[in-house]
């Protein structure tokens, strides 16, 4: 990680040597990206970095925004709410800031909602699901996302669950706002359906034991869980469900265990596990050209890989489709003024991104790009990647 | 002499003081100097260990606390309140009031974000300087390492809390002085803990340097100090010199004492060893003084003080030189002495045979004999000169015995071997001889005796025989010399009996004397009975040795053996007899009870005055024969020895009133008087057998008014008692009959023996009754006597045993004829008899009652089991086939007929009369018991008594009749 942290720092140093550079001749716009580059969801940040280049690389290829090139600025807030604040504040006093892509965990950015306000700057989240990221009091709302709503997953994961004929689960979520968030959607979700939640159990960042919990689940005679957490507490829950031989207990995640590498952390194959993990976007699923030619663009320049071990493949899409809807947001207002760029945002219409074309991606009222039929449930393949259900 | 030298004390005294003086000075100085020197290095040592203590005091609070809290940090509570920044405050503010990681008192601790910022603390308001801020932020947030400052501004530690290995925030933990965390326990020496600019961060003992002074200030002087760093502090150990030196002091005064105490040892041992060396020769020198002055004989040596080896040495020569003068004048004197006190004669004569010295004992015997002195001596050596024995026999004057002396002569020599004389000892023999003369007799006397004699010394292994006697020989056939040396033993076998031997053995082992006979060998392997006397023999108050008497008494074993075979014979042929004639007679009640039945029964039925007779005829008849029977019955119990005399106290006078109204009758009839004479002397109530002294007396009057035509019969009883309180009963019955003829008097109380054949034709009889009569007397403890002159009647006299008994212990005598027999209830009553006659019998007595019959004791269980109605009592054989009535009463005891039955009356009829009928009917279970033949009225009241009685226990058990 350190090492990581080394490389990113290095690049950070690189490009700011680089704008200066060009600062000379025209300064470029700043996209900044706040997103955990070195803790607890790695890959979703990377695969968010990613994305933000390779939309950059395109929109500077075709000669940027309003002439100006994009320029990405990278910081890495560890999952800690406290860097995150530290981070949208360093990125506030730059002048040529068009927006802060920030995201993975929703703690974070939910920490940032205030600050992002107050410095007025756009936030937009590739990766953050907690509701209130979007629902916040603020007016008028500076944070666009194109990301699974927590209130919008609780039903596709319950739906989900009643498919499979599970009436009596538990849910398992990490103690922060984005497992608040989720209680809240899921309870509502379930007792719509009539699935009764058995209890709900709650798990610490880092926790290393969840022994006690996984036995009260399997003296509840629970036949599902709902998990919400991250990587190392979703390892953590798995681990301990296998050690009371509920291995093959049905497991129905929200996205977070989408977010680093899980399959090769667990005790046990992930064959002998039954997971199903909530997703938007998945090169196998989504086959529209815009999909096609950022994988593509992918392949040449991260290598070849198998479409379907691109991990945090959601944080690639969305954050490649915000910085090309913020893009067009800039060319349509003509300016990079934050009110001209809101309402240009809130007024773009029939985009096809790589996730899905959008009719309209954002509206005044409604911040949000996808909602519930733009989720999908997949699996674990024996490799651990993420594969799509067939009856989906 | 002139100049009185040095005494040796005083010598010693002077010589050796000053030398051992100087050596304990040297000795002690030396001892002072190395004790000084340990003790100031052990308070060196000292001061170091208290040094690398307070070193590891302080490494271990700092490590240790920062582990704790390394650990804390690790929490995932702490982590998760880093990310859940909304929420934090509901759980992390109990977890921080919960914190405690040392015995400090006040302890604060803060949690920092990674920028510094305080999230949360708990009794935070540490100032701490600038750079100590920045330098923990620096260490913990910046590289995400643990940092601890122990400073005057107090104790510091903070560890990062991580996140993926990144230090997302800071743990601190801060405690205002190391004084309050240094524990005050005991430490070794006063310590203190300074910062570089000597500020004391931690005092042991702050009223000595008080914390936050400054330790330059501090005066040492006085004060040993030991000095050490840890990181950028100062450790001291402060130890007062002055305590160091008192350790020394004390160090120094018990060495003083020790040498003091030497010093005075060693003189007082110097004084000793004069005094004694001093005494020694003193006493050697009064000694020697004496000896020469006053020629003593005592001993030089003087064993009352221990001596050294040299003195005892020059005493030793000392005693030699002085014994040898003193030998020669002491030679003289001793001869004559040794002469005097001999206890033979000791003439010494010279050639001239005149007598040169003679001693006592020679003078005396000599006034015991005839003669003077010269004369005896001429006489003796006369009689020595012709005999060959040198034992000559003198007549002696005082006792008139001979004596007999032994003379012995030797040649008496002078230096040069010239025969000067004779000396002649005489010793008296006499005493000797008449001992050895004694012995031969007892000896001789012991070897002709007729008995054999044997001695064994019990002293020796083996407790060998040492003498037999010729008797001894001639019985077992061993010589002397065979059997002097062995065992008593050689003499048993395997048919020896071994309990014998044991006792024998045990009575030798404690000294008793023992009589016994055993079955011992002969040496041609003949056995023999031994009778052995064994007594031991002491000398001087010890058991040496054991003389034995044996006698062979085979022949008198084997005439007891046959005797006592002859007598068991004899025993057996009698019972033999005695139970043939018990169970005859038995059998012969059997009918008789069959016919008195009938007869009873017929009695009771209508007749004419004719059948009348003959049926009184008849019934005279069975009276007669069932007193027969009764004779037989007693003689057959009498030579069985089963005829028990009982112990009950009665009314005497009751029993002769008796009598006499019952032979009143017949008296009258046959035209007789009949007198009564009494002389009880108040003794009416005895104790005894009333039947049977009944039984002789009526036996006695039934014969006088048998055999007495004309005249009358006179009965005299008195009662007399004898010195020890018995009392004894002399009763005469005398009659004017046939009387009896001299020569018949002394066979007739023989069995079955009248006067003659004729008087049995004539008065019939059986023979029994004065046999009987005369063998009851001598059973209680009296006798009978006849005087009779033939043709003018006889006198019967017999005399009882008695005991006087008080009128009290009279048992009231219930007669059946008071019992209500008005109130007869009808009762159900079983009848078990195997008889049938007997049985109509019974049937016919109890016709009142409701009876059932069974035959035997099996068909009585079946009736008792399968009959519904209940029984009030069981009439039981004892004599049945099948099972007898001693079986079934046990059966019905034992529950077998059912639990209504457990307790029910059985009354036993029985026709046996013999010792044991009694007890074998209670052993069995019954009540009561009726003897066969019984009368009607006996049956009746029976029955109605035991049906009526209310039962509780057993304790209705036969009572006697």
């Amino acid at each position: 990680m350190r090492a990581i942290l080394l490389l990113l720092a290095l690049f950070c140093f690189v490009s700011f040597f680089n704008s200066c550079q060009a600062n000379s001749t025209q300064e470029p716009l700043i996209i900044g990206i706040d997103t955990d580059l070195s803790a607890v969801a790695v890959e979703g940040g990377i695969a968010i970095s990613r994305g933000v280049e390779l939309a950059v690389e395109e929109i500077n290829a075709s000669g940027g925004i309003l002439g100006r090139k994009l320029k990405v600025i990278a910081k890495d807030h560890r999952g800690n709410p406290a860097r995150g604040i530290y981070n949208i504040e360093q990125f506030a006093q730059m002048p040529n800031l068009l927006a802060v892509i920030g995201g993975v965990h929703t703690p974070v950015v939910l920490a940032e909602i205030d600050v992002v306000h107050a410095k007025n700057i756009l936030m937009l989240v590739p990766w953050a699901a907690g509701t209130p990221i979007i629902a916040n009091a603020h007016s008028p709302n500076n944070v666009f996302r194109v990301s699974v709503r927590d209130a919008e997953a609780a039903s596709v994961l319950v739906d989900f669950v009643s498919s499979k004929g599970l009436t009596n689960v538990a849910l398992v979520l990490e103690r922060t706002g984005w497992g608040r968030s989720n209680l809240e959607s899921l309870t509502k979700a379930a007792r719509e359906q009539g699935i009764n939640i058995s209890a709900t159990h709650w798990i610490n960042w880092q926790q290393k034991d969840f022994s006690e919990d996984a036995k009260a689940i399997k003296e509840a005679k629970a036949d599902g869980v709902i998990l919400v957490t991250n990587v190392p507490e979703g390892v953590v829950t798995l681990d301990a469900l296998a050690a009371q031989g509920l291995s093959s207990l049905p497991v129905i995640s929200h996205w977070g265990i989408a977010s680093g590498q899980f399959a090769s952390q667990l005790a046990n194959p992930i064959s002998h596990h039954d997971i199903s993990v909530l997703q938007t976007f998945h090169f196998h699923h989504q086959k529209n050209n815009k999909a096609k030619q950022l994988l593509e663009a992918y392949y040449s320049k991260y290598g070849l890989i198998n479409a379907a071990a691109i991990e945090g493949v959601t944080g690639l899409a969305h954050a490649y489709d915000l910085v090309h809807l913020i893009a067009m947001a800039a060319d349509k207002a003509g300016s990079v003024e934050i009110n001209e760029l809101r309402s240009a945002l809130e007024s773009l219409k029939d985009i096809q991104g790589a996730v899905k074309n959008y009719e309209a991606p954002f509206t005044k009222e409604r911040h949000d790009a996808l909602w519930s039929k733009d989720y999908f449930m997949t699996k674990f393949n024996d490799n651990g990647h993420l594969v799509t259900m067939d009856n989906k | 002499m002139q100049h009185e030298p040095m005494r040796l004390r005083s010598l010693l005294l002077s010589s050796m003081i000053p030398r051992l003086a100087l050596l304990i000075a040297v000795l002690s100085i030396t001892l002072v100097a190395l004790s000084f020197h340990f003790i100031i290095k052990q308070t060196n040592s000292l001061q170091l260990q208290s040094v690398e203590g307070l070193e590891q005091d302080i490494n271990y609070i700092v490590n240790d606390t920062t582990r704790q809290l390394a650990d804390l940090a690790a929490n995932d509570i702490i982590i998760n309140s880093l990310v859940d920044i909304e929420q934090r405050d509901n759980y992390l503010p109990m977890f921080f009031r919960s914190l405690n990681l040392t015995q400090a008192k006040s302890v604060e601790f803060s949690l920092f974000d990674f920028a510094g910022n305080k999230v949360i603390d708990k009794n935070w308001t540490a100032a701490l300087p600038e750079s100590l801020g920045s330098a923990w932020r620096q260490q913990t947030l910046g590289s995400s390492n643990t940092f601890s400052s122990v400073s005057k501004y107090g104790v510091i530690i903070s560890v990062p809390v991580l996140l993926n290995g990144v230090s997302e925030g800071a743990l601190v933990m801060y405690v205002d002085s190391l004084q309050s965390l240094l524990a005050s326990y005991p430490r070794l020496t006063n310590q203190l803990v300074t910062d570089s600019s000597g500020t004391v961060l931690f005092s042991s003992e702050p009223s000595l340097i008080a914390p936050n002074s400054n330790f330059l200030d501090f005066d040492e002087s006085g004060y040993s100090v030991k000095q050490s760093s840890w990181k950028n502090l100062q450790l001291y150990s402060v130890k007062p010199t002055i305590t160091a030196y008192r350790e020394v002091a004390w160090t120094g005064i018990v060495l003083l004492t020790v040498i003091v105490g030497f010093i005075f040892i060693i003189f007082h041992m110097v004084s000793m060893t004069g005094t004694l060396a001093e005494r020694t020769l003193s006493t050697l020198y009064d000694d020697i003084k004496n000896r020469l002055t006053n020629n003593s004989t005592s001993s030089l040596h003087d064993d009352q003080q221990a001596e050294a080896k040299e003195l005892a040495d020059i005493r030793a020569a000392f005693d030699n030189l002085i014994w040898d003068l003193t030998e020669v004048s002491l030679s003289n004197e001793q001869f004559s002495n040794v002469l005097e006190s001999m206890g033979d004669m000791l003439v010494v004569v010279d050639q001239m045979q005149e007598i040169v010295i003679s001693n006592k004992r020679f003078d005396e015997f000599c006034n015991d004999q005839y003669g003077e002195k010269n004369g005896i001596l001429k006489f003796i050596l006369q009689k020595l000169a012709s005999s060959r024995s040198r034992e000559l026999t003198h007549f002696s004057v005082s006792t008139g015995q001979e004596r007999f002396i032994n003379w012995t002569k030797t040649s008496l020599a002078d230096a040069n071997g010239n025969i000067r004389g004779d000396i002649y000892v005489g010793s008296d023999e006499t005493e000797q001889r008449s001992l050895e003369s004694h012995v031969k007799v007892l000896n001789h006397a012991m070897d002709e005796a007729t008995v054999s004699i044997i001695i064994s010394d019990i002293k020796r292994v083996g407790q060998p025989i040492i003498y037999v006697n010729s008797a001894f020989e001639e019985l077992t056939g061993y010589s002397r010399e065979e059997i002097i040396g062995h065992n008593c033993r050689s003499m048993q076998g395997d048919e020896t009996s071994k309990q014998t031997v044991d006792l024998i053995r045990k009575a030798i082992a404690v000294r008793e004397p023992i009589e016994t006979t055993l079955l011992n060998y002969k040496k041609d392997g003949s056995p023999f009975y031994n009778r052995l006397n064994l007594t031991p023999v002491k000398i001087n108050g010890e058991v040496t040795h054991y003389i034995g008497f044996q006698q062979d008494v085979t022949r008198q074993r084997q005439t007891e053996q046959y005797l006592q075979d002859a007598r068991e014979k004899a025993e057996e042929s009698a019972r033999l007899k005695s139970s043939f004639l018990a169970s005859m007679s038995h059998e012969i009640r059997t009918p008789i009870h069959g016919i008195s039945g009938v007869l009873q029964l017929m009695s009771n039925s209508e007749l004419t005055e004719d059948q009348k007779h003959y049926l009184s005829l008849a019934k005279f008849s069975i009276q007669g024969l069932l007193h027969i029977v009764n004779d037989i019955l007693d003689f057959s119990k009498i030579e069985a020895g089963q005829l028990q005399i009982e112990e009950n106290p009665f009314d005497i006078l009751e029993s002769l009133e008796n009598l006499q109204s019952q032979y009143a009758i017949m008296c009258q009839e046959k035209g007789l008087e009949l007198h009564f004479h009494f002389d009880l002397q108040s003794f009416h109530v005895v104790q005894g057998d009333d039947v049977r002294f009944r039984q002789i007396l009526s036996n006695l009057l039934g014969n006088a008014v048998k055999f007495t035509e004309s005249g009358y019969i006179e009965v005299t009883t008195s009662i007399k008692q004898n010195a020890d309180d018995s009392l004894k009963l002399l009763c005469h019955v005398k009659d004017t009959g046939i009387g009896i003829a001299q020569d018949k008097q002394s066979t007739i109380f023989d069995v079955f023996t009248q006067e003659d054949l004729s008087t049995t034709r004539k008065f019939g009889g059986t023979g029994l009754g004065l046999s009987i009569s005369k063998q009851l007397c001598e059973l209680m403890g009296g006798d009978i006597k006849l005087e009779s002159v033939k043709g003018h009647g006889s006198t019967f006299s017999f005399t009882i045993s008695l005991e006087p008994a008080d009128e009290t212990l009279l048992n009231p005598v219930i007669h059946s004829s008071s019992l209500k027999r008005e109130k007869s209830k009808k009762r159900k009553v079983l009848i078990v008899e195997d008889n049938d006659i007997n049985q109509i019998i019974a049937k016919q007595h109890l016709n009142n009652h409701t009876t059932l019959s069974a035959k035997s004791g099996l068909e009585a269980l079946e009736a008792l089991n399968k009959m519904k109605v209940t029984f009030d009592v069981i009439l039981m054989d004892c004599q049945m086939p099948e099972m007898d009535g001693f079986e079934a009463t046990k059966r019905i005891r034992n529950g077998e007929a059912g639990t209504r039955y457990l307790n029910i009356p059985i009354i036993a009829l029985t026709a046996n009369a013999m010792k044991g009928d009694k007890e074998r009917c209670v052993s069995a279970g019954m009540d009561d018991y009726l003897s066969k033949p019984f009368d009607a009225a006996d049956l009746i009241d029976k029955v109605e008594h035991w049906a009526s009685v209310e039962r509780n226990s057993e304790e209705n058990a036969i009572t006697g009749q």
